[in-house]
């Protein structure tokens, strides 16, 4: 689905140029969950928005769906570090934003956008702003958004690193049902070791400033998975203790 | 209790304000000629509400459609110059010089080529509050956050859209700020148009009255204006609450 042939890309700077990423090699298969980790600053962020289209490689091809990437497509959705809501819109009229970009009718988008939001338990929120929504609702509302033109693949950015503890991982786990309901090809950047055991098919660690694919992690686990029992299972402790090693060397 | 508080504290300052001019051309035994007290410009414009109201209407129509033409203005040209920079670079170097002109040395000029109508006033008004609503704007639409303007290229909508549905929106309240400072500069637009140009309006008013010695109707006049002025700016206000209501809520 997902396929990164030697990309590279670097960015100018006032010393000469910064390489970001070095040489990628990645491919993701239709409706596989791939995670990325790696320290801040090796490039994960600059990894999505290549893949998004947002930003264009120095050097490698990468293609979506078989076809080379050049501008963002609706067939790719992004979801942020930051909800990036639009404050005069309720709840409703956010997840709404991608339809009326796309000049889609509203009327059957407005149905498909109750049911993303009853879904996500955010029913009696819908005519909300989003100043009067806690901060794992409007990045559920965000979710909701992305969701809303049924991508082919979602790009997820750090998503929940804005939460505190809790309700990341009630945030993770949703994920995961949705996941499991409904396979999108998903990349998700985190810094958290836990959040790729538990969500990812593969993990991706990258080696920091330029970053390289330092290794790739199967997670051989069984689904559904949780932070609460199943983190107490020697193959979910070996993943996260191999995950601590790699990225300690990194 | 602090509801009440709140709307008797203003009201209360009024009224000593008042009362304090008044005991003082009382007990210093002013001459109505050099300040009138409160009732003397009561008394005034008692004596001919009918000219007064309608000079003031005159005043209102300047004002308003002078200030109307400069925000339409206004928006269009920054509009025009966020969506395009080397525009920007051209001309807003001559907007700010052109904007460092005196407008009180332009009224004569506009008297010359426009005639004695009321379009002198008006474009005088134009002139006066047309650059606070281009700079406060143009602020507005260059501080869309990076996240939303990702987010606008990431759902690959184009430059129309950007504007309407996020960058727009998004410049309202800082728009609103320059709005309230232009507001208040339209009236005085329009007032040094008519002390110019003393064919109609309040500003025709205070110079007729002046010429005739009478203070009262020129206070009287004055006290309109500053009535109108006021009623404006909080009509000003008024709209932003109902355009831009989250811009409290999330600014709290």
């Amino acid at each position: 689905m997902i396929e990164l042939n030697r990309v590279s890309r670097t960015f100018p700077a006032r010393t000469g140029a910064v390489a970001a990423l070095h040489e990628i090699h990645l491919t993701v298969a239709e409706g596989e969950f791939v995670a990325v980790i790696g320290r801040s600053g090796c490039g994960k962020s600059t990894l999505l928005r290549l893949i998004a289209g947002l930003l264009a490689p120095t050097s490698g091809t990468i293609t979506v769906g078989g076809r080379p990437v050049r501008a963002p497509s609706r067939e790719v959705a992004l979801m942020q570090q930051q909800p990036a809501l639009l404050p005069w819109r309720t709840a409703l009229g956010n997840v709404l934003l991608p339809v009326e970009m796309a000049r889609q009718p509203r009327a059957a988008g407005a149905e498909r956008a109750r049911e993303l939001l009853e879904a996500a338990g955010l029913a009696d929120f819908q005519h909300r702003h989003p100043y009067e929504l806690s901060g794992g609702m409007q990045q559920r509302v965000a979710l909701c958004r992305a969701l809303i033109q049924q991508p082919r693949v979602l790009l997820m950015d750090e998503p929940f690193s804005a939460l505190d503890a809790l309700t990341r991982e009630d945030m993770a786990a949703q994920l995961q049902a949705l996941h499991l309901a409904r396979p999108a090809t998903t990349v998700f950047v985190t810094h958290s070791i836990q959040e790729a055991v538990l969500l990812a098919d593969r993990v991706v660690v990258l080696t920091p400033r330029p970053g390289r694919v330092r290794k790739v992690l199967d997670v051989d686990i069984a689904r559904p998975r949780s932070l609460g029992h199943s983190a107490a299972l020697p193959a979910v402790a070996e993943c996260v203790a191999q995950l601590h090693d790699l990225l300690a060397e990194a | 209790m602090n509801r009440i508080r709140l709307s008797a504290l203003p009201l209360l300052g009024a009224v000593t304000a008042v009362a304090l001019w008044w005991s003082a051309t009382a007990v210093f035994g002013i001459r109505s000629f050099f300040l009138p007290a409160p009732p003397d410009i009561v008394t005034a414009f008692r004596k001919q509400p009918g000219y007064l109201m309608r000079e003031a209407g005159s005043t209102v129509t300047v004002t308003v459609t002078g200030f109307g033409i400069a925000v339409l203005a206004g928006l269009l040209l920054a509009v025009v110059l966020t969506a395009w920079r080397a525009l920007e670079r051209a001309t807003l170097p001559v907007l700010v010089a052109l904007n460092s002109v005196p407008k009180v040395a332009v009224a004569p000029l506009l008297v010359v080529w426009l005639g004695f109508g009321a379009q002198p006033k008006i474009v005088l008004v134009v002139l006066i509050c047309f650059f606070p609503v281009v700079v406060a704007t143009m602020a507005g639409l260059t501080s869309t956050p990076a996240e939303l303007s990702e987010l606008s290229r990431s759902l690959s909508a184009n430059v129309w859209q950007a504007y309407v549905k996020i960058r727009l929106p998004w410049a309202l309240p800082q728009m609103f700020v320059g709005l309230k400072l232009a507001i208040s500069l339209a009236v005085i637009g329009a007032v040094v148009a008519e002390i110019n140009n003393p064919t109609g309006g309040l500003g025709a008013v205070i110079v007729l009255s002046g010429m005739s010695f009478d203070t009262p109707l020129a206070f009287a006049a004055i006290a309109l204006l500053a009535l109108l002025s006021t009623t404006l700016f909080y009509l000003v206000v008024l709209l932003e609450r109902w355009l831009v209501p989250w811009a409290r809520a999330i600014s709290g």
